[in-house]
């Protein structure tokens, strides 16, 4: 093969390459969509986390597990957190180091063991705090989140399709409205 | 100029042949200077287009279907690949269109995949988000062989590093990052073979100490310690590198392998001048953990490296030890056994490496007077001044002395400076 094929062939490829990688994540994250929905409660947001750009942070309320012995869960340990609802509400029942057979589960990283309660309370990050809106509308939402977030009445929840230890966030609701119909 | 050449000619100074050719010498020198400012513009003016789109399609539009949006996140990417392929298939001849073309791809590429884990809300760290990206820019380094694209690699890799876990206490051998720096070697050494872009070289020639000191930093494991002997050698690897390629004219500040090399150094013999430093060292090579750690294999291995390349210095560019030989370049095998002498006696190292800054410093003066580079002797003068300032650390000496010493350093580098400028009066 002379010096031109080798070029166009390592071109060629170069360009599967490029295009193979954004959109097997499409794929991949259009498979989640299959996956059961669970339903996340909010917490109320950091302060010291502020907007950050064009998309609303999300914590959670259970971002926690009971354990036996926290001590074996160390920080930035990946586990396996086995899912379970609570009055139509998601949380993570317990945590597990091999990759469970069963379907609903989720690929967490521990973030720190719980020093200020008796409980063997183990934290993480859920994987899905960031919600992406329009640049000129993500400001309002997040005051709106905030402001939600005092209102006792009325809960607020994300709602996660999960799939294979993997989440994806679709929508984020305010009672029962989502975000970007009251943005809107 | 013109006139001038016209003027020679006229008066039988030069012949019309000798006037044409200088002529004609300006004429491509100019030329190859406004090809460098198109280049210059052409990166330029990519990157911004580049970043221009990435930022409309980052608004958001929440009035366009996810569909919409995903077909306009890939335009940037199917538009960088056609100049890409135009430039490498049509216009051949032309680095600005490789070296233009080659940088809007790769922000594209990176735009891309950002974009589309923003439209899908899609989980993900910034690791491997850099790792995926370091990887699709690869190839591009080597079909376009841009530049630009090389250090663009450098800079994603480095950056890889230091956002896996570099910071916490459990980093560890990354081998993902070795691995990635491997592959963009072939291009560094095309690079400093052909010595046609100084200015590309001389921002690789920063860029690569700066990575790989700071990849060798990733190692802990159980002796820290190990670190310095790992990390003198690799220094005065970039200095020696430095030398090899160093063209005559060049002057040092510009060729960031000796700068950095140097300073590098300088700054590891200080630290370890200190009092507080060698005992923590002793007794630190006992036992056989220290040949399971990879420090100690990196140490060794660049050990030999910094030895082939003085080598190769010496014998094959024709140097001679007695001229050449630069007062840095040694420091490395003095450091070597000073390091292995101190695992017995904490307190003879010390000393040691007191006298070896000192030695230094005295060499660089020396040179810089045979040099007659006013430059170089006042490095030499600031070495041995910082080290009688750090002494002043660790010994309980007088106000008084500190002072004298300290009046007796400023009449040296008055004097010093002083003698120089009056020699090169003399000399005319």
């Amino acid at each position: 093969m002379d010096r031109k094929k080798i070029l166009i062939l390592a071109f060629a490829l170069t360009i599967v390459a490029q295009f193979y990688v954004p959109i097997s994540m499409i794929t991949e994250s259009e498979d989640i969509l299959e996956g059961r929905p669970y339903k996340f409660r909010t917490a109320p947001i950091d302060p010291n986390d502020p907007f950050r750009g064009k998309y609303i942070t999300l914590s959670f309320k259970e971002n926690f597990c009971i354990v036996a012995d926290k001590k074996e869960w160390l920080p930035g340990e990946e586990v396996y957190g086995i899912l379970a609802e609570r009055n139509g509400y998601a949380y993570i029942q317990s945590l597990e180091k091999e990759k469970p057979k069963i379907e609903n589960y989720l690929h967490l990283k521990i973030r720190f063991q719980g020093d200020f309660d008796s409980l063997n309370k183990v934290y993480f990050d859920l994987p899905f705090d960031k919600y992406y809106m329009e640049e000129t509308k993500a400001l309002a939402a997040e005051q709106i989140y905030r402001e939600s977030q005092l209102d006792t009445v009325r809960t607020t929840y994300a709602i996660v399709y999960i799939k294979n230890g993997k989440g994806r966030l679709s929508d984020f609701k305010i009672g029962d409205s989502s975000i970007r119909d009251i943005v809107r | 100029m013109k006139k001038d050449i016209q003027e020679l000619v006229e008066a039988k100074v030069i012949s019309s042949e000798i006037a044409k050719s200088i002529q004609d010498y300006y004429h491509q020198k100019e030329g190859s200077s406004s090809n460098k400012l198109v280049l210059v513009f052409g990166i330029l003016g990519a990157l911004l287009v580049g970043l221009g789109i990435i930022l409309i399609i980052a608004h958001n539009w929440d009035g366009l279907s996810r569909g919409i949006k995903t077909f306009l996140v890939f335009i940037p990417l199917v538009l960088g690949q056609l100049a890409l392929g135009y430039s490498l298939f049509s216009r051949k001849e032309s680095k600005t269109w490789r070296e233009a073309s080659a940088c809007f791809l790769i922000f594209a590429i990176g735009a891309c995949i950002s974009l589309v884990s923003q439209i899908y809300n899609i989980e993900g760290n910034l690791a491997s988000f850099l790792l995926t990206w370091s990887l699709l820019v690869l190839p591009i380094v080597y079909i376009a062989r841009s530049n630009i694209a090389s250090l663009l690699y450098i800079i994603l890799i480095t950056y890889y590093l230091l956002e896996s876990d570099y910071w916490s206490y459990k980093r560890q051998f990354n081998f993902f990052y070795w691995g990635l720096f491997l592959a963009i070697v072939p291009h560094i050494f095309i690079l400093l073979k052909r010595r046609i872009e100084t200015n590309f070289i001389n921002y690789h020639s920063f860029l690569i100490p700066i990575s790989l000191s700071l990849g060798v930093g990733a190692f802990v494991g159980e002796f820290p310690q190990l670190l310095s002997i790992a990390f003198m050698p690799l220094f005065t690897c970039f200095y020696g590198l430095g030398y090899i390629y160093k063209s005559p004219q060049q002057g040092p500040l510009s060729n960031g392998f000796i700068l950095f090399g140097s300073m590098a150094t300088m700054v590891l013999l200080f630290m370890s001048s200190f009092q507080d430093y060698w005992p923590i060292m002793k007794n630190v090579m006992w036992g056989t953990k220290v040949f399971q750690t990879e420090t100690f294999y990196f140490a060794l291995l660049f050990f030999v490296l910094a030895l082939m390349i003085y080598f190769y210095y010496f014998k094959n560019k024709g140097k001679n030890w007695k001229v050449d030989l630069q007062p840095i370049m040694p420091v490395f095998i003095f450091f070597t056994a000073i390091f292995i002498l101190g695992q017995f006696f904490p307190h003879i190292a010390q000393i040691l490496i007191n006298l070896l800054i000192l030695g230094i410093g005295v060499l660089t003066i020396r040179q810089g007077s045979n040099m007659n580079h006013l430059g170089v002797l006042n490095y030499g003068l600031i070495i041995i001044t910082i080290l009688v300032a750090c002494r002043f650390f660790d010994t309980d000496m007088s106000f008084v002395w500190r002072g004298l010493i300290f009046m007796s350093l400023g009449l040296g580098f008055f004097a010093a400076n002083y003698w120089m400028i009056k020699k090169r009066k003399e000399n005319g």
